[in-house]
């Protein structure tokens, strides 16, 4: 039956045949053959010291045994004893893997790979070194995507570290890794009798925070990273070193006197560990130097391991847990689990506790960075053991905040006696020369290729590689400090002035502000002297002429035109009154007839009688007394030759006016018979009554103004057009008006004529339709009336004003002839002043 | 005059007040003659209210509309119709009411006006200047000729005055020295021309002077 298996990176389920995740390409089995002997523990409580020693010796005994292979035996020169050989074969199985892994990590890779395939070079320890800081520089800018809690984790983390080491974690793998490097047969009790309190710290602690491999590797290798998490550093500052580590530390700088006397025991591979090695390129960073020696070699060692060990190539873990089966040492779940990740990055138990324990979602975003196109399968296994060995630096890392957790109630737990008995017996262990001399060499080598390594490195970093969680801790953390420095000013700062004076917390003013306003002290009244005293007193007297108004009227020229006004009145009444009274005659010479007032005679007298005429009031009352002298004796003459008469008017006036002309004439004119009078009355409409009446005056105007039947009576009965009138009389005083009527009528009139007795002020826009013929007859203003009274020889009202009028004239000709010659001379004096003025 | 009966007496006080009142002008704008514009202003439109009443409205409209057949003063509805929207002129918000009326009236003038026009002024106006240059009339041949050349120049350069058309020059924008010639000469005649108008314009107040004289002269002596 077919298993399912969830992906470590993605969190996926998939089957467990397959080794590749589909969705994310991450491996899902480890590398290691599996063996019938193989069982799968859900948790780490459920292993027992039985399978982790099961398990070890098959890693061991697997696959390890075949990479060891791959070490040449000539070039290490290692002693031909049993743990000496394993350890060869380890570290060989460890240098195939640094092969297989600088192939898939590209230009990173490559160096160390190159160093890893010179079999000459045996400095492969450095070069791990080397490998895994590069590795976790070059993987730290994919991880910084992760949650920011687990950045702050790191902190609590690092209290964990110091718990553990303090509890002897860290020297206990070192140990561990010495114990087998050196020898198992001579140790393997010590690590045996701390099966039992191995055992009770797993079955009393949280399983899941246990089993998280790479504690150690992924904590050292954050102490290493300054970038990372500064505030760790301080962290291991304050580490208090155990009195079992400094006992270790003072034993391994023995030995690595020692190692130093007799250098001939040394591997040719191990002699590249030497100062000034430049295998020892990447060095850690400058805050490293601060803890010791031993510390950073382990940090080191385990970053290495964690970025290049397989868990196949494990030996170490196997001989680790054999040894610890038979003892009674108690160890900490923290250094067994670092043990673990030493040997077994990634078991399939332990990634099922890992799983539960934290999302998935970060390893996947890993992985998805890390898995760009794979081309062939080929492709896809690199790349899988890539995401693998990243996975294992992002475990390492996650380590720190899941370890927050599980340290905190299993470093309590932490019994100063076990720490002593494990010290104790750590202290016993021999550790080999090569050993030693890399403990020596390191503690020196370490702290001068560091400080180089780290300028280096920081100088080949740039700043915008730097992680977006730093960049953004930044700001907040200056702000907080901001907040907290305006805080403080603000309460502070007392008000000592103003309304607010005596309050506190007030908001000063900026301090740019402050320093720019500082004034100076001036004196109240300024000190001027004599000039300057002038120059004001002058501004003063412009400043006061300018606000002094300038009167524009002049009354010379207003009083000037009211006597002028008043004098022409008076001009112009003495001479209007004076003919009055005087009475002298002043008559028109015959000969200065005009010709239209010939034909106008000429066409009253061709009139039929008892033909209407049709007489049209069109003028205003204004100009009553101008029209009734022009055409009063016409009219009179027309009465008395007993011509009808039809009134009508464009005018609401006009049959009003018409009434008044009528008792003019009637007064002025001695009437022979009673006129014929028919009042049409007032034609409405304007143009379009002129032309309706014009084509058909009887539908138009059918009734007078009496309310009779205007068509129906006997002056008018034979009428039914506008040429049967025998003659039309037009008197108005407006241009528009009679070319209206001449436009409108003139082609209705047929051979009637139409006569025109307009004022005087018309004149000149009616001749021509005079001079057109369009005009029977014109009879213009009171001139043109007492012509016509003089040639009919009769006396009427144009008579009565012809003299005043006369007189008039006069008088204005007189009054415009001085007024030019006034202009005139008025206009020869100022250019004389302005001539003057030029000159 | 004598004023023979009350009713003239009252009427020529009534005319010499007024008559004095608007005289009062002289000295400058005051009640009086104010009160005298607007009483005539007021007389005259009532009694145009009143004429349009008793000579339209009423005998031509509503009479009809009252007393008539029906059957036969029914097409008097549309007129009646079309007046009343031409009342909502007065009311802004129902002004467009009478927009069609209004356009109606205005439509119907301007066809009669253009028609007379073209048939009563530009046409025989157009013929008449034509034929003061047929020597073949009567009169004395000199004086048609000196006529007719004052004429048509008269006419020409009134024409050109009124010619605004220019070219652009370096001394700026002006007429040609022809068109400016005939311009100069039609300033000349429209001189004359409003000369002749306001000669007009002056004999007709003049008359109109003498008449208000002459009444205040005549009711004086009355009097006395």
């Amino acid at each position: 039956m077919m298993a399912d298996i969830r992906c470590q990176m993605c969190g996926k389920i998939s089957s467990d045949e397959l080794e590749i995740c589909p969705f994310c390409q991450a491996r899902l089995t480890p590398l290691k053959k599996p063996s019938s002997d193989d069982t799968t523990v859900d948790g780490i409580n459920g292993m027992g010291a039985d399978d982790i020693n099961s398990e070890a010796a098959e890693k061991s005994s697997g696959a390890d045994s075949e990479r060891l292979d791959f070490m040449p035996e000539d070039d290490l020169g290692i002693p031909t004893n049993s743990a000496e050989i394993e350890v060869k074969e380890w570290l060989a199985g460890l240098d195939q893997e640094g092969n297989d892994l600088g192939d898939q990590q590209g230009s990173r890779s490559v160096a160390s790979s190159d160093s890893f395939t010179d079999k000459t070079d045996d400095n492969w320890l450095s070069r791990f070194k080397q490998e895994g800081i590069t590795s976790s520089d070059n993987v730290k800018p994919e991880r910084d995507n992760q949650d920011v809690n687990l950045e702050k984790d790191l902190e609590g983390w690092l209290r964990d570290f110091k718990n553990g080491a303090d509890s002897g974690d860290q020297p206990l793998n070192l140990q561990d890794s010495d114990l087998n490097f050196e020898g198992q047969d001579s140790d393997d009790d010590w690590l045996g009798r701390l099966q039992p309190d191995v055992e009770s710290q797993l079955n009393g602690s949280n399983s899941e925070s246990f089993i998280k491999p790479g504690d150690s590797s992924g904590g050292v290798g954050d102490s290493q990273d300054s970038t990372r998490d500064p505030i760790s550093e301080s962290s291991f500052e304050d580490i208090e070193t155990p009195t079992w580590i400094q006992n270790i530390q003072a034993e391994t700088q023995g030995l690595a006197d020692d190692a130093q006397s007799d250098e001939s025991t040394t591997p040719d591979w191990m002699s590249d560990l030497e100062p000034g090695s430049d295998l020892l390129d990447n060095g850690s960073d400058s805050d490293e130097r601060e803890l010791p020696a031993w510390l950073r070699e382990i940090g080191s060692d385990s970053l290495d391991f964690s970025d290049t060990v397989d868990s196949k190539s494990l030996p170490l873990e196997k001989d680790a847990f054999d040894s610890i089966e038979g003892s009674d040492i108690r160890v900490d779940e923290s250094s067994l689990r670092k043990g673990l990740v030493l040997g077994d990055d990634l078991d399939q138990e332990t990634d099922e506790s890992f799983n539960r324990t934290e999302s998935p979602e970060p390893y996947a975003s890993d992985s998805d960075l890390l898995t760009d196109e794979p081309t062939d399968e080929k492709s896809q296994v690199e790349q899988s053991e890539k995401v693998e060995v990243d996975q294992t630096l992002d475990k390492m890392d996650d380590i720190g905040s899941i370890d927050t957790i599980s340290k905190t109630s299993q470093s309590s737990e932490l019994d100063d006696g076990m720490i002593d008995d494990i010290s104790g017996e750590l202290e016993t262990i021999d550790l080999p020369e090569w050993l030693k001399e890399i403990k020596t060499d390191d503690s020196a080598q370490v702290d001068e290729l560091m400080d180089a390594e780290a300028a280096k490195k920081l100088d080949d970093i740039p700043k915008g590689e730097l992680p977006e969680w730093i960049q953004e801790m930044q700001p907040v953390e200056s702000m907080l400090s901001q907040e907290d420095t305006i805080d403080e000013k603000l309460n502070e700062f007392v008000e000592s002035s103003g309304p607010l004076a005596g309050l506190s917390g007030v908001l000063p003013p900026a301090d740019g502000i402050k320093s720019q306003h500082q004034t100076t002290s001036h004196p109240e009244t300024p000190i001027l002297t004599g000039e300057q005293d002038q120059q004001v007193e002058l501004f003063k007297q412009i400043l006061n002429s300018e606000s002094e108004p300038i009167s524009t009227h002049k009354k010379v020229r207003k009083s000037s035109s009211r006597v002028l006004r008043w004098l022409v009145t008076i001009l112009m009444i003495s001479a209007v009154i004076l003919p009055a009274i005087i009475g002298f005659p002043i008559s028109i010479p015959a000969s200065n007839y005009p010709p239209e007032l010939i034909q106008t005679r000429q066409v009253l007298f061709g009139l039929p009688a008892d033909s209407p005429v049709l007489m049209i009031f069109d003028y205003g009352p204004a100009y009553s007394t101008e029209l009734e002298a022009s055409s009063s004796s016409i009219v009179g003459e027309l009465i008395n030759s007993n011509v009808p008469l039809v009134f009508i008017s464009t005018s609401p006036t006009g049959i009003a006016l018409a009434d008044h002309f009528m008792e003019i004439v009637k007064s002025h004119r001695t009437l022979l018979i009673e006129p014929r009078i028919i009042k049409l009355g007032y034609l409405p409409g304007d143009i379009q009554g002129i032309a309706s009446f014009a084509s058909n005056p009887s539908h138009t105007l059918p009734f007078t103004t009496g309310g009779t039947r205007a068509w129906e009576t006997q002056e008018l009965r034979n009428v039914s057009d506008l040429s049967d009138f025998s003659a039309v009389f037009l008197l108005t005083e407006n241009p528009d008006t009679a070319r209206v009527w001449v436009e409108q009528a003139g082609r209705y009139l047929g051979g009637t004529p139409i006569l025109v007795a307009a004022s005087a002020q018309a004149e000149p826009m009616i001749r021509p339709y005079y001079e057109s013929k369009q005009i029977d007859g014109l009879v213009t203003g009171l001139a043109g009336g007492k012509a016509y009274e003089q040639m009919l020889e009769t006396s009427g009202l144009s008579g009565s004003y012809w003299n005043s009028f006369r007189s008039g004239l006069f008088m204005i000709e007189v009054i415009i002839i001085i007024g030019g010659l006034w202009s005139f001379l008025g206009s020869l004096r100022v250019r004389k002043l302005e001539r003057k003025e030029e000159v | 005059m004598v004023l023979n009966t009350s009713m003239e007496f009252a009427s020529a006080v009534i005319s010499f007040l007024f008559t004095i009142m608007i005289l009062s002008y002289l000295v400058g704008d005051n009640p009086f003659f104010r009160l005298a514009i607007y009483v005539f202003v007021g007389v005259s439109a009532g009694y145009a209210a009143s004429i349009a009443w008793q000579n339209i409205l009423w005998p031509k409209l509503f009479s009809p509309l009252i007393f008539d057949n029906p059957q036969q003063s029914l097409l008097l509805w549309i007129p009646l119709f079309m007046g009343l929207l031409l009342l909502t002129k007065l009311f802004p918000r129902l002004s467009r009411v009478g927009n069609p009326v209004m356009a109606f009236l205005v439509g119907i003038g301007a066809a009669v006006a253009i028609g007379g026009a073209v048939l009563g002024t530009i046409i025989p106006q157009t013929m008449a200047s034509i034929n003061l240059f047929d020597l073949s009339s009567d009169g004395n041949l000199l004086e048609k000729v000196f006529e007719s050349v004052v004429f048509i120049i008269g006419t020409i350069s009134t024409l050109a005055f009124f010619q605004y058309s220019a070219k652009k020059t370096t001394q700026g924008i002006k007429r040609g020295r022809i068109v400016e010639l005939l311009a100069w000469l039609g300033r000349i005649f429209i001189a004359v021309t409003f000369g002749v108008i306001f000669a007009g314009v002056l004999t007709a107040a003049l008359t109109a002077l003498i008449d208000r004289i002459m009444f205040i002269w005549s009711f004086i002596l009355s009097l006395i």
